[in-house]
């Protein structure tokens, strides 16, 4: 079984708006959410989706999710109060649904342009190797600077890749990731931005999937203009 | 929903582009794409610059096949394979011309000047994902497999066959075809599993005509060995099809026809004398219709017929983003090949 998990958990503060986070705010009459649900709804190797979603928005999509007749979505869950909040509440929220070699294929909800072809490579790596990460090769040359004022050092740019999603494992790879991770004091947690950085730090190999420059994340107001300019009416 | 598709956008010159699908019909996945020479000849600019600068941008590419992803109506059920039909009915109400042609059983919708077609002043199909009418839908049968992608080149030839008032219970003895290209070897299969007739084909490359094994071949230019015939397909296209024309005309029986199937870019000279002298008639066809493409899924169950269409498969060819898309392009407008290089596309 394959199972989409959408991280929709996100503020928005970095895009300024007060209103509502980014991941429901409309891009020609319907939430980027949505837009993002749909891919995974129409991809007929994803089994079902579970969506983590900040509490005080979960009655919304339900609406919406009965608007614009989503129907794979099995579980809504509420989000933590960081990234691996959110993934482990989604992990607890499938477990008894769950096999350990079913695949999870997590995703964020602010990424609406995630093609077909990602979500289906992204199987096909995790079947194959148990983990895999959505890159793109780093067109741009890469700058090390701890301070932030001055350069520290320029990475060989070969070797270099900007990280996406979805990001996919086997179930019970990346719930024992989990499990070791919040085993840990609080105070000896490292800090993570992703699952794969998490489940790297458990020592998992995880393979790559290739993303595409255009499965870009809305965070700021420039992002959003982006997705806008690029996305016309189809016939 | 958001999904890619690929668009010409001036000679040479393909780009990303990126749409807003509304799911109001049957939302499709073109899968398997075939490279038609009117694709070739837009990806090479080998039409008016005017023209082109009116269609352009579009999406390439009228013969495909899919895989349904969700019917609004449910008359489709979800992962079932399609064909994908290029030809769109026009909304006219009939009122445009003196004689309305969309009912003339000869002539049909593609026939009608309000009509569209796909990768002609239509979108094609080399996109993600397609929202489409299910009266432009033929379901693929099971014992089909890839090379129900060549669906629309043999419904073309079903058309020719159809518009030449053409059944197994009229069938003459013979009938020649004049060309060793794909189109050829299409009309001359399709005449030959449909009529169950005799099928000679007049054609250039040895190599080519070794592959028309249903067929009595002869060389285009030793023809007095061919017997006369009452019907002739011409389906060699270009400059050369007024040459095929000809020797047709001297080669039929009073009273025969010619259907004419290949596409000129310049006028071609015909000897009208002897169209004259021995009341010939001529009739151009083009395209297709539905049902054209259930005729051809139905010669398509036989498995003699589909062993002969796959053997018009050069290879298939993922592609996965532009560059492959691209590559499928260069290598089909520089193959003589009797055959296609399909692509199986995911964006």
């Amino acid at each position: 079984m394959n199972i989409a998990v959408v991280l929709a958990g996100g503020s928005g503060s970095r895009m300024g708006m007060v209103d509502r986070p980014k991941q429901f705010i409309e891009i020609y009459g319907k939430p980027v959410i949505i837009h993002t649900l749909e891919t995974f709804e129409i991809n007929e190797k994803i089994d079902a989706i579970c969506v983590v979603c900040v509490k005080e928005w979960q009655d919304q999509l339900a609406i919406w999710l009965k608007e614009y007749d989503i129907r794979k979505v099995r579980w809504i869950t509420d989000a933590g109060s960081s990234r691996q909040g959110s993934s482990m509440n989604a992990l607890k929220a499938i477990e008894n649904d769950c096999g350990p070699d079913d695949n999870v294929i997590i995703h964020d909800a602010a990424r609406p342009l995630v093609s077909q072809r990602i979500i289906n490579e992204n199987i096909e790596k995790v079947n194959e190797f148990g983990a895999c990460d959505t890159v793109v090769p780093a067109h741009d040359t890469i700058i090390r600077s701890v301070d932030g004022e001055t350069l520290e050092n320029i990475p060989a740019r070969k070797e270099l890749y900007m990280g996406q999603t979805p990001q996919s494992f086997k179930y019970s790879i990346i719930r024992k990731a989990y499990d070791d991770y919040y085993a840990l004091p609080e105070d000896k947690r490292p800090e993570m931005t992703d699952d794969c950085g998490l489940a790297l730090h458990s020592g998992i190999k995880i393979s790559l999937a290739m993303g595409d420059k255009l499965n870009m994340k809305i965070t700021t107001m420039e992002d959003l203009l982006l997705v806008k300019s690029i996305v016309r009416t189809g016939r | 929903m958001f999904a890619k598709s690929y668009k010409i956008t001036e000679p040479k010159r393909f780009e990303i582009f990126v749409e807003d699908i509304r799911h109001e019909n049957v939302l499709v996945r073109p899968e398997y794409l075939a490279v038609c020479k009117a694709d070739i000849r837009y990806y090479l600019g080998n039409r008016e610059t005017s023209i082109l600068k009116r269609k352009f941008p579009m999406s390439l590419i009228h013969e495909a096949t899919g895989t349904v992803v969700r019917d609004k109506n449910g008359e489709f059920k979800d992962g079932q394979r399609v064909i994908l039909l290029p030809c769109r009915k026009s909304e006219c109400l009939g009122d445009k011309c003196t004689e309305c042609v969309r009912d003339n059983p000869r002539l049909m919708d593609n026939y009608c000047p309000e009509s569209v077609f796909c990768s002609s002043n239509y979108d094609g199909f080399s996109k993600e994902l397609v929202d489409v009418e299910s009266q432009y839908l033929v379901p693929i049968p099971d014992e089909v497999g890839v090379e129900a992608v060549f669906s629309e080149l043999i419904s073309v030839g079903c058309c020719a066959l159809r518009r030449a008032g053409l059944t197994k219970e009229n069938a003459p003895e013979a009938i020649a075809v004049w060309g060793d290209g794909i189109m050829g070897y299409i009309i001359a299969l399709t005449a030959k599993f449909s009529l169950e007739c005799r099928v000679d084909v007049i054609g250039l490359s040895k190599e080519k005509l070794d592959m028309f094994d249903f067929a009595d071949v002869y060389f285009g230019n030793d023809i007095d060995l061919l017997p006369k015939m009452t019907v002739a397909i011409e389906a060699v296209g270009g400059n050369a099809s007024g040459i095929a024309a000809n020797q047709a005309i001297d080669k039929l029986y009073s009273g025969g026809k010619i259907i004419l199937c290949g596409v000129a870019n310049d006028n071609v000279p015909l000897n009208t004398r002897m169209i004259l002298e021995h009341g010939l008639s001529l009739r151009g066809t083009t395209r297709s219709t539905r049902c054209d493409f259930e005729k051809a899924v139905e010669l398509l169950k036989n498995e003699e017929f589909r062993k002969r269409v796959l053997r018009l498969l050069l290879s298939v060819n993922p592609v996965n983003n532009i560059k492959d898309y691209y590559a499928v392009f260069d290598k089909e407008s520089k193959s003589t090949a009797l055959g296609k290089n399909i692509m199986k596309i995911s964006f």
